[in-house]
């Protein structure tokens, strides 16, 4: 029952009444409807379906099923786009290292030749968090047995000096793994970062690797008139180049690797018809089941955000020697896997230490120009919102960050240092940017007053309307009517503007997928006069 | 009993009946969850004796074009029942954005009859090619899961590109970039204002020619020429700008330029904190020692960097630069090689850190303070 609900019959009941035994059964009454009415919105009702969605009922498919051991399998993937965890924070969203390394283990265990590979772009900003990320990243493939990633976009965007530090030297330990035909640091090709090419030994078999960034992206990260020490040359030339060097090592399994647009890819094909693999990026984010075939070249695809991986099974010998499955990293079939988690977990400590809410790199001023206050100050004039807003569940929305949600506890890793996602659990930050106003929440120590989902996320930052309401209170004359309507007018909050423009800033596709925005308006709405 | 009993009863209890109603008038019944069950071809079992279904969709994706973002979509596909058993139907999975309505019957569909199979979709977000799909599963054998697909393109109604401006590296000229603003969609449109935060940027539009339009497939756009300066303070730097348009969709769009103006050394490395000067080596086996190598990229030194000194307050690390002698241009590159040897265990965490003063003959940075956390155990 929430706080709202519960004042109204206090009242009634605390009122000093004589005692009647009629007033008494007309009281009972009333009560009992009180409480099936509020019922219905809260609880641990509604609160278990709220912690796991009414998620529909999924077709799960066997993994592999009918396979038999592939000479080499490749696990293929591409376009994290920063999603360490499942895309979104919700479970029942796809994706995730964890599940990748379940993914993995059960590979492992079937006794397959396993040789997993990435085609890069495994970011989705260049900020300071991102480079934490990208270690911690690299870090768990690495452990998984990746040794070639490619290099997208997002990797060029980290600039030359970080790539280089991160990737050439002895005693460096990601050294040699980033790879690119096409992408020159430091107009340095010896430097060996990325590397041009690889030829893995995986058992028997050896699988040619070739990395190329396509036009679309060249021309985001190496524009004309910029100094960043890299050089982009164009894909085919490169593709000419490199082919036979590759081709010369006899590989069983050649892939190329495409950074860029599908377009490209295709273009590709199109061009080197000898090409018999190509993972191609740049297309949707959920690929078909099946490859598509340009000539003799498979176009393998594996979509966004880390939530498929395709595996790709070779069987020398026959008519069709290969065979592909695109296994969506789903909450039924893949679980945690302990070394993914521990990377996860260091991540976090990592940005804690880091104090990353505080970096200028996030700060941005609010339009409005006024800050935030802190919904207990809203709260001394407007009792009843405030009392309706303690009662939801955006009022523990630091705490579930904290914790974790119902069931999750046990073995949660805190993330309230974590910018990605404190913008959506605390007030004062701009969740689609990913930025802090600069009177936002920073930590617990200076601003924890600004921790939870507060009024002020939903209406607008207070202090200019608290300070004219204070100012007309000491001296009604000092304050026109005119300014504390328009300054009251300013943190209303409709219907309509909260559909379209307020609660999907948060309650997204991948955060919250069964956000239904009606019922949700309907547990936190608070239009009453206070 | 008393009449004035009887009326305070029906009084309170009105009253109380209708706070009842006044509050529970927002509130929503809790969503009932279906138990799910473990197979979900349980109710859709395969008459082993048939006849069989046979269910048969002859168009099963639908390409709606270009679409804006927000917009939604509707397309209905039909499944016949080519077989001779009754055809059962139900939902299966779906991706993100798109839902199978509700069936237009939901019993058992006849030899000879078809169902409809109702997909709904909206593009919430940018993503230049869209893919959604929903599944069907029946008691088919041959088919039992049935995939309808809807592909496009999604558009914007305006756009900028680059969507972030990457300069890369200030060191003494001024930066010349340009990007562009356009629409793929609309004839016309206006820059009103552009406005820059820092004052070491500048921008400048100037109408696209009809060949930049073509190269941008844009029927209207605007080329932005921004000069940067380097008079920042050295290390990365950004700052955001907007762009203040006529366009009654596309509004203002803002974009942030980054770059970084190089001091007289930089250093990054796997586990170097660049924001403390910090190396974090975490705990190791002290039998074992550890090592770790930072690169130092020195620009605009005319002779090579050499390491005059280390000075060490615990005395716990060894300290060698080499020079990569790979990086030949503007820019050099020097492996900073850390090494912890083997030997007894030492906390230097924290405020036991082991801090180094690292000499160099750079006339502008002649004294580099390192710090070096480990736990050797």
């Amino acid at each position: 029952m929430t706080n709202a609900a519960r004042t109204p019959l206090s009242r009634s009941l605390g009122r000093p009444h004589r005692t009647s035994s009629r007033i008494g059964v007309g009281l009972l009454i009333a009560a009992s409807v009180l409480n099936y009415g509020c019922g219905s919105n809260s609880g641990s009702g509604t609160s278990s379906s709220k912690e796991a969605p009414p998620a529909e009922e999924v077709y799960v498919r066997p993994l592999l099923k009918d396979w038999e051991p592939p000479a080499v399998a490749l696990a293929l993937s591409g376009e994290l786009h920063g999603y360490l965890e499942p895309c979104g924070c919700s479970l029942t969203q796809s994706g995730g290292l964890e599940r990748r390394g379940d993914l993995f283990r059960q590979l492992s265990e079937k006794g397959w030749n396993v040789v997993p590979l990435d085609a890069g772009d495994l970011l989705k900003r260049s900020r300071r968090q991102d480079q934490i990320k990208f270690e911690a990243i690299l870090g768990g493939l690495k452990q998984l047995g990746y040794s070639t990633i490619g290099t997208g976009e997002s990797e060029l965007r980290l600039s030359a000096d970080y790539l280089v530090s991160q990737f050439a030297g002895e005693g460096i330990p990601l050294a040699g793994m980033l790879t690119s035909a096409n992408v020159t640091l430091f107009d340095a090709p010896d430097l060996g970062v990325p590397v041009p090419w690889r030829v893995i030994q995986a058992g028997d078999m050896k699988v040619g690797v070739i990395a190329l960034l396509g036009k679309s992206a060249a021309d985001e990260v190496a524009p004309e008139g910029v100094e960043n020490f890299i050089t982009i040359q164009p894909a085919v030339d490169a593709l000419r180049a490199t082919l036979p060097v590759v081709q010369a090592e006899k590989p069983d399994v050649l892939l190329v690797m495409s950074n860029g647009s599908l377009d490209e890819a295709q273009a590709l094909a199109k061009e080197f018809p000898e090409l018999p693999l190509i993972l191609a990026g740049g297309g949707p984010e959920d690929p078909g089941d099946q490859p598509k075939k340009i000539g003799n070249t498979l176009i393998l695809e594996t979509g966004h955000k880390g939530k498929y991986v395709g595996i790709l099974g070779y069987y020398p010998g026959d008519a069709d020697p290969y065979r592909w499955e695109l296994v969506n990293l789903d909450n039924r079939r893949f679980h945690g896997d302990e070394p993914m988690h521990q990377v996860m977990k260091s991540y976090q400590q990592q940005l804690q230490e880091l104090e990353l809410a505080k970096s200028p790199e996030l700060v941005i001023s609010h339009p409005s120009g006024t800050t935030f206050v802190g919904a207990k100050t809203c709260g001394e004039c407007h009792a009843k919102a405030y009392s309706k807003w303690k009662g939801t569940k955006h009022a523990a929305a630091f705490e579930s960050l904290a914790r974790g949600r119902k069931g999750q506890e046990a073995n949660w890793v805190s993330r309230i240092y974590d910018p990605e996602c404190l913008c959506c659990h605390v007030t004062g930050w701009d969740p689609r940017e990913v930025r802090r106003f600069d009177s936002g929440y920073i930590d617990q120590e200076t601003t924890a007053h600004l921790a939870g989902q507060q009024c002020e996320n939903c209406h607008g930052p207070g202090q200019a309307h608290i300070d004219l309401e204070r100012q007309y209170r000491q001296d009604l004359k000092s304050v026109t009517q005119e300014s504390l309507t328009a300054a009251r007018t300013a943190l209303k909050l409709n219907y309509k503007e909260a559909e379209l423009k307020v609660c999907s800033k948060c309650h997204d596709d991948e955060n919250s997928p069964g956000f239904k925005f009606e019922k949700y308006w309907d547990e936190v709405k608070h239009p009453w006069k206070d | 009993m008393r009449p004035t009993g009887v009326i305070l009863a029906v009084v309170f209890g009105f009253l109380a009946l209708a706070v009842t109603v006044w509050i529970g008038r927002y509130d929503a019944k809790p969503p009932m969850i279906a138990a799910k069950p473990a197979d979900p071809y349980e109710d859709l079992p395969v008459n082993e004796n048939g006849p069989h279904p046979n269910a048969v969709a002859e168009v099963s994706e639908f390409n709606f074009g270009t679409m804006a973002v927000g917009n939604s979509g509707e397309h209905v596909f039909t499944i016949k029942n080519e077989g001779e058993g009754d055809l059962m139907l139900k939902k299966g999975s779906s991706t993100c954005s798109c839902t199978v309505g509700e069936l237009s019957n939901d019993s058992k569909i006849a030899p000879g009859e078809s169902v409809e199979v109702k997909l709904n979709w909206k593009i919430k977000a940018m993503t230049e090619v869209f893919r959604h799909s929903a599944s069907v599963l029946t008691n088919d054998p041959e088919h039992r899961e049935i995939q309808f697909v809807v592909t496009g393109k999604v558009d914007e109604p305006l756009k900028l590109k680059p969507a972030t401006w990457e300069v890369g590296e200030l060191s003494t000229d001024v930066a010349v970039m340009k990007g562009t603003i356009f629409s793929p969609v609309d004839d016309q449109f206006d820059i009103k204002n552009i406005v820059m935060k820092a004052d070491w940027v500048k921008i400048e539009s100037t109408p696209m020619t009809e060949e930049e339009l073509k190269e941008y497939s844009a029927k209207s756009g605007y080329i932005l020429t921004g000069t940067i300066s380097p008079t920042m303070p050295i290390g990365p730097f950004f700052t955001d700008v907007a762009v203040e348009t006529t366009h009654p969709l596309g509004g203002t769009l803002n974009f942030r330029i980054n770059g970084m103006r190089p001091g007289p050394l930089e250093m990054f490395g796997p586990s170097f904190r660049p924001e403390a000067n910090a190396l974090i080596l975490g705990e190791f086996a002290a039998k074992d020692g550890k090592s770790a190598t930072i690169s130092v990229f020195a620009r605009d030194l005319e002779t090579d960097l050499e390491l005059e000194g280390a000075e060490t307050e615990h005395n716990s690390v060894k300290v060698e630069l080499v020079k990569d002698e790979r990086l030949t241009g503007k820019a050099k590159r020097y492996l900073l090689k850390i090494e912890i040897p083997p030997g007894e265990p030492q906390d230097r965490m924290r405020k036991k850190s082991e801090k180094i003063n690292l000499k160099f003959n750079h006339p502008e940075a002649k004294e580099v303070r390192l710090i070096v956390e480990f736990l050797a155990v």
